[in-house]
């Protein structure tokens, strides 16, 4: 059984159940359908409010089916007809040549019908080339040359308007070219592009015109220029050979892909075993990434949308309570002419059952205006508002969020309906307030046993399995779980503050505390959950039993205005008469503040550490350059003269220069990894250019580390990259290493060398094993001088990209590609924050919970003191003096609300920012104006949508109000 | 009955004293769009500074909504009352509410204390509510809980309270502000007989010593044989008014 059908079993089984019980008293089940009925408007607010959960699962599992159609679109797209690419490797791991005739072999086989699941083969040569655009002047260093089979390939060429074009004038030095190309040197049908190969062979391409970048053209996004096979042969050098191969499985475009295993084991047994036949099954692989990413971003989303979740069920629990309050009287007299407890439950349940039929349903479908936010937030980001995208889901997600949003609020309304169901018969029906009864007392006592008793079993995880979670969660429950068993003794207050107050200490740990009893512990998202819960809960604790504190103090700070005075009163006594409740909407508001608040702080440390982080990263060079071919030096000097002659004079500074070779990393213990060398000339080493992250004790400076290197060849630098990352137990390069490991280095040679880590550097922008320019080209003489390194003036008017540019089309025939760190930096940290911000939109929308929850809240205030309000009326309240009493009580639960979180927020992002590693690459800068704004529109919004009853409540005629009627 | 007849022995209203009350062809109709109920259908009364005048009658005679027209909670249908020779009509919404404040005590059969404040709290909101100072105004209210019993409850809020109590604390915040007029709607209907006792004896000895004017809806005649004057009531018309046997 798949998930869907798991939990529609289950709801079955709900239903069922549900449905008997109801057959069987159906005097319970009318009473709950006339109670829906009776309020149809109050009806609908409870049906919104509960169908947050469902919609934010839906809006979360359709954002994901989205971005699977999305990509798998894509993928659709860019391989058409090709299910599989073959090409081979050599010796050295580099990309290796092999004869057509393998082509021929694989054809002859379909041909006879021995592979059943290919229909189509074609061979292809790839190689670079660099080209100029002789009208345009315009140069791309990183373009590659095609050489296809005219009038047999397996992909097509489309033109401008997606239909396959003719090429058969495509022979010799005349090519078809793709529009990134086209786009990188302005080129139009009929241009003339003067190239150089990776072998130095100029060539002059005639443009024919220009593809659609789509199948063939679009091929692993690169800019080319498709030329006739056997041309690209011939300035390639490699004639009769190609090094690819593009096969078509059997069947369609859309379902070819489904033989792919079956049509590589074909390939195998037509293919020798030499060369070294790498099988690309990129149309499937492509498809399962695509479900992968979506899937991943799915789980995401639900696991944000855990805190609105959360949230709604606090606030399901709230306007249970309240339809309890509301029908005390009534439920009182039901129990008092023999009604059982157990029928009070099932009556509730059965009005709940209708509510969360209805919220799922129509919650499922409200998730797709979710998604829509979601996804075109996304598409901004990740293409600035170029990707188009078309909202797709599947039934199945709408189910799923359906099933498990009805689960939920069912749970949540079963629990509620037992909670309210337990009422003093005569109180009830007298509707005076229920004590604190022996058995309340009991169940604080229940309580605190099982706080105990899951915080101890919570610590026991996280010391035994390094789980933050459990190391957070436990000793914070155990807190508040003795607090309760000490309430029985003394009052509340103390021990409830101290021991909210330590679990708000304990979380935010300034002082490492859980550190320096539990040890280090590692957590991922998850804790984002547990620390918000828990942060939220003590502090919601904190404030509610020390609430007369604060009444004091706001009556002694705003009370002062005499005609304020007796709105001051009662707006602020009736909130804190209602602990349960209040408590819960101040829960509600700031658990979805404090989400909100978190994203939006880690927005503003990825922003605020462009700075920083290009310092690590650059090493102080601004532009760093990769060549496909070496410079040498008098080219690179005279060349370098000339950018700084076009763009300014000095513009360049200086530069370095660093070898780069192929490796293989073997570390004990883990798996072979392909990790390049790098050999830093003796300049960069001397005067210690990159900052390390850690270094071995026995160097007092990162400049004695460094130059440990020039002395002692058997010692290395790591990138930063080996280490774990902050915030999960994984590297970002996949191995795992620290300072004092030996490692072995082996070349494509099989040349093999042990050398010592002393230093992990800061950055992580180059990966690589880094070590003296001289030993590495004594280790491994397929090492390269291609990584440039440049220092510039920053001369007034100059921009480094403006030099970047330039120093790319002087060297273009050495194929030099060049990044300004800064800007890389800058673009990476922008799109960072956007996916926090788009975040703190998708969590935002869980404060629609927090509003919907203080406006029923607000709508059964005005019903259930409406004869409170008559005689306010009649002692002499004005009608304004009542609307801003409601106003004010509802600012005052919202903004309440809104603090907590706001505070909380702040302070587990200081906690990020000082324990997470954004200390050292990042400012703690508070991005005022971002959180006022989220502020004011959660208030304002709070306030509109609590103005209606609010005035309702002030135009009540006292006369009217003071009657028993409702 | 005719209404001339019905309201002949009441005195005729043309120059009200302080504390007096006129009402003169008072109409009150309940619309509620299905039917139209006439609640009161023409009532003239005239009420005398320092009088205590009991409002009976049986279930649904529009006592209860005579007095909320009295006291300006009700809007009429036609009519007018005039309050120290002030037409009720002439004021808007905000005016009557600051004269209800200003001149004017409650006292409810619900006791209709706000859940949420204190005995004291509840006391002093007319105080608050006439821009007293906060000290003053818990001052005056402690005075009154002193005066009807309760001191020492203070600081209880009603559910803490029984109902005689609670009514007693209703009876404080009635006169805290020294109202020139207390109107009760059923005062004791939630007591029990020696509790509405007490409760009478104490608003007879408000109205002697303070000359307050009281008008006290009742269907218990126990109660309404206290007040100086008695107004039958039926069919939303005064039946007749009569001075009640000596207490």
């Amino acid at each position: 059984m798949n998930g869907l059908q798991q939990l529609a079993v289950l709801v079955a089984i709900v239903l069922v159940v549900v449905g008997i019980l109801a057959a069987r008293r159906r005097v319970f089940a009318r009473m709950a359908i006339r109670s829906i009925l009776r309020r149809k408007k109050y009806s609908v607010i409870v049906v919104c409010g509960l169908l947050i959960a469902t919609a934010m699962i839906s809006g979360s599992l359709v954002a994901g089916d989205t971005l699977d159609y999305i990509i798998a679109r894509e993928v659709m797209t860019n391989t058409d007809e090709v299910d599989i690419v073959v090409s081979a490797l050599n010796e050295t791991g580099d990309e290796a040549y092999f004869n057509y005739t393998f082509v021929s072999q694989v054809a002859a086989s379909i041909g006879a019908g021995t592979s059943p699941h290919m229909d189509k083969v074609s061979g292809a040569l790839r190689g670079y080339l660099a080209v100029k655009n002789l009208r345009t002047g315009l140069t791309f260093s990183q373009g590659g040359i095609f050489g296809f089979e005219v009038g047999a390939t397996v992909n097509p060429l489309l033109d401008s308007d997606g239909v396959p074009a003719k090429i058969e004038d495509v022979s010799g030095g005349v090519a078809v070219i793709n529009s990134r190309l086209a786009d990188e040197v302005d080129a139009q049908a009929g241009d003339t592009l003067a190239g150089i190969t990776d072998n130095g062979f100029p060539v002059m391409i005639t443009v024919s015109w220009v593809a659609k970048d789509t199948g063939l053209a679009n091929w692993d996004g690169s800019a080319y220029a498709f030329v006739d096979l056997s041309y690209a042969q011939s300035i390639i050098g490699q004639p009769g050979m190609i090094n690819r191969i593009d096969v078509s499985c059997a069947g369609s475009k859309s379902s070819g892909y489904k033989v792919t295993d079956q049509a590589i084991a074909e390939l195998q047994q037509q293919l020798p075993a030499d060369p070294d036949f790498q099988y690309d099954a990129i149309k499937a692989d492509g498809l399962e990434e695509a479900k992968a990413v979506s899937d991943m971003m799915s789980q995401l989303l639900v696991l944000m949308s855990s805190f609105a979740i959360i949230a709604g069920a606090a606030l399901i629990v709230n306007i249970f309570v309240m339809l309890a309050e509301e029908r005390k009287t009534e439920m009182g007299i039901s129990r008092a002419i023999g009604m059982q407890r157990g029928d009070l439950t099932q009556t509730f349940m059965y009005e709940g059952v209708v509510y969360a039929l209805a919220a799922a349903g129509v919650g499922a479908f409200a998730g797709l205006g979710i998604a829509m936010v979601v996804m075109s937030g996304t598409a901004t980001i990740i293409s600035d508002g170029g990707l188009q995208f078309t909202l797709n889901w599947d039934w199945a997600s709408l189910g799923i969020a359906a099933c498990a949003g009805f689960l939920i609020t069912m749970l949540t309304v079963v629990v509620a309906s037992w909670r309210v169901s337990k009422l003093n018969i005569v109180r009830a029906i007298r509707d005076i307030p229920e004590p604190v009864s022996v058995r309340t007392a009991r169940r604080y006592l229940a309580l605190g046993i099982a706080g105990i008793v899951f915080g101890v079993v919570a610590s026991i995880i996280g010391a035994a399995q390094d789980e933050a979670w459990g190391v957070s969660a436990g000793p914070s429950l155990m807190a508040l779980g003795v607090a309760l068993l000490l309430a029985r003794f003394v009052s509340f207050r103390v021990p409830l503050s101290v021991a909210s107050a330590f679990v708000v200490f304990y979380v935010l740990d300034p002082f490492n505390v859980a550190g320096l009893i539990f040890g280090p512990s590692e957590g991922g998202m998850e804790m984002f959950l547990v620390s918000g819960l828990l942060l939220v809960s003590g502090c919601v604790i904190l404030v509610m039993v020390n609430s007369d504190f604060l009444l004091n103090g706001l009556m002694a700070s705003f009370g002062r205005k005499r005609s304020l005075l007796p709105v001051f009163k009662v707006a602020t006594s009736y909130p804190m008469n209602k602990k349960f409740r209040t408590g819960l909407s101040i829960f509600m508001f700031a658990l979805i503040m404090f989400t909100v608040i978190v994203m939006a702080m880690i927005a503003s440390f990825q922003r605020e550490s462009v700075e920083k982080t290009t310092q690590q990263l650059s090493g102080g060079y601004e532009i760093l350059g990769f060549s496909m071919l070496e410079i040498p030096a008098s080219n690179l000097t005279v060349g370098l003269e000339l950018v700084n002659e076009s763009v300014g004079a000095g513009a360049i500074m200086s530069y370095d220069i660093a070898a780069e070779g192929p490796a293989t990393l073997i570390a004990p213990g883990q798996d072979e990894f392909d990790y390049p060398m790098i050999g830093f000339s003796d300049r960069m080493i001397s005067e210690a250019k990159y900052t390390l992250m850690r270094r071995a004790p026995q160097y007092s400076s990162d400049i004695d580390a460094w130059n440990a290197l020039l002395e002692d060849h058997s010692l290395v630098i790591m990138d930063g990259s080996v280490i774990p990352s902050q915030f999960g137990p994984t590297t970002f390069s996949g191995v795992s290493l620290d300072v004092g490991d030996v490692v072995t280095i082996r070349t494509p040679l099989g040349t093999e060398a042990n050398v010592t880590i002393v230093g992990i550097m800061d950055q992580y922008f180059i990966s690589g094993v880094f070590c003296s320019h001289e030993f590495l080209h004594a280790i491994n003489p397929l090492a390269k001088d291609t990584l440039l390194y440049f220092e510039t003036s920053h001369l007034p008017g100059v921009a480094d990209s403006d030099v970047s540019k330039r120093m790319e089309q002087v060297f273009v025939e050495y194929g030099l590609t060049t990044m300004v760190v800064r800007d890389t930096v800058e673009e990476v940290m922008t799109m960072v924050a956007s996916v926090m911000q788009l975040m703190e939109i998708f969590l935002g929308m869980g404060l629609i919970v927090g509003i919907a929850g203080l406006g029923i809240i607000t709508i059964r205030n005005v019903a259930e003191r409406r004869q409170e309000i008559g005689v306010m009326r009649a002692i002499g309240y004005q009608r304004d003096m009542i609307l801003k009493a409601f106003l004010l009580e509802t600012s005052f639960t919202s903004l309440l609300g809104i603090i907590v979180g706001t505070l909380m927020g702040l302070g587990i992002s200081y906690t990020i920012f000082e324990w997470g590693g954004f200390a050292k690459m990042s400012e703690f800068v508070i991005p005022w104006g971002e959180i006022l704004i989220v502020f004011a529109i959660a208030f304002v919004i709070t306030l509109a949508a609590t103005l209606p009853p609010s005035r309702k409540a002030a135009r009540l005629a006292p006369a009217e109000a003071l009657r028993r009627v409702d | 009955m005719s209404r001339e007849k019905a309201s002949g022995g009441l005195e005729k209203a043309s120059a009200p004293a302080k504390g007096a009350i006129v009402a003169k062809q008072v109409v009150k109709t309940y619309d509620t769009g299905k039917v139209k109920v006439e609640a009161l259908r023409g009532v003239d009364l005239s009420v005398k500074e320092g009088d205590m005048i009991a409002i009976m009658g049986p279930s649904g005679c529009g006592k209860t909504t005579l007095l909320n027209c009295l006291s300006g909670l009700d809007d009429l249908s036609g009519g007018e009352i005039y309050i120290n020779g002030k037409p009720l009509s002439g004021m808007n919404d905000r005016e009557r509410t600051r004269y209800r404040a200003e001149k004017i005590g409650f006292i409810f059969q619900a006791y209709n204390l706000l859940p949420v404040l204190t005995s004291a709290e509840n006391v002093e909101l007319p105080l608050l509510l006439a821009g007293k100072n906060p000290k003053e105004a818990r001052k005056l209210a402690l005075e009154a809980l002193r005066s009807v019993g309760l001191e020492e409850w203070s600081a209880h809020k009603p559910s803490e309270l029984s109902g005689g109590q609670q009514q007693r604390v209703t009876i404080a915040r009635s006169f805290v502000n020294r109202p020139e007029i207390v109107f009760g709607d059923e005062p004791t209907g939630n007591l029990d007989s020696e509790s509405s006792k007490d409760i009478m004896g104490l608003l007879k000895k408000l109205n002697k010593e303070n000359k307050q004017t009281f008008i006290i809806v009742t269907h218990d005649y126990t109660v309404g044989r206290m007040a100086d004057k008695i107004v039958m009531m039926k069919d939303g018309l005064i039946e007749k008014e009569f001075v009640p046997a000596p207490y």
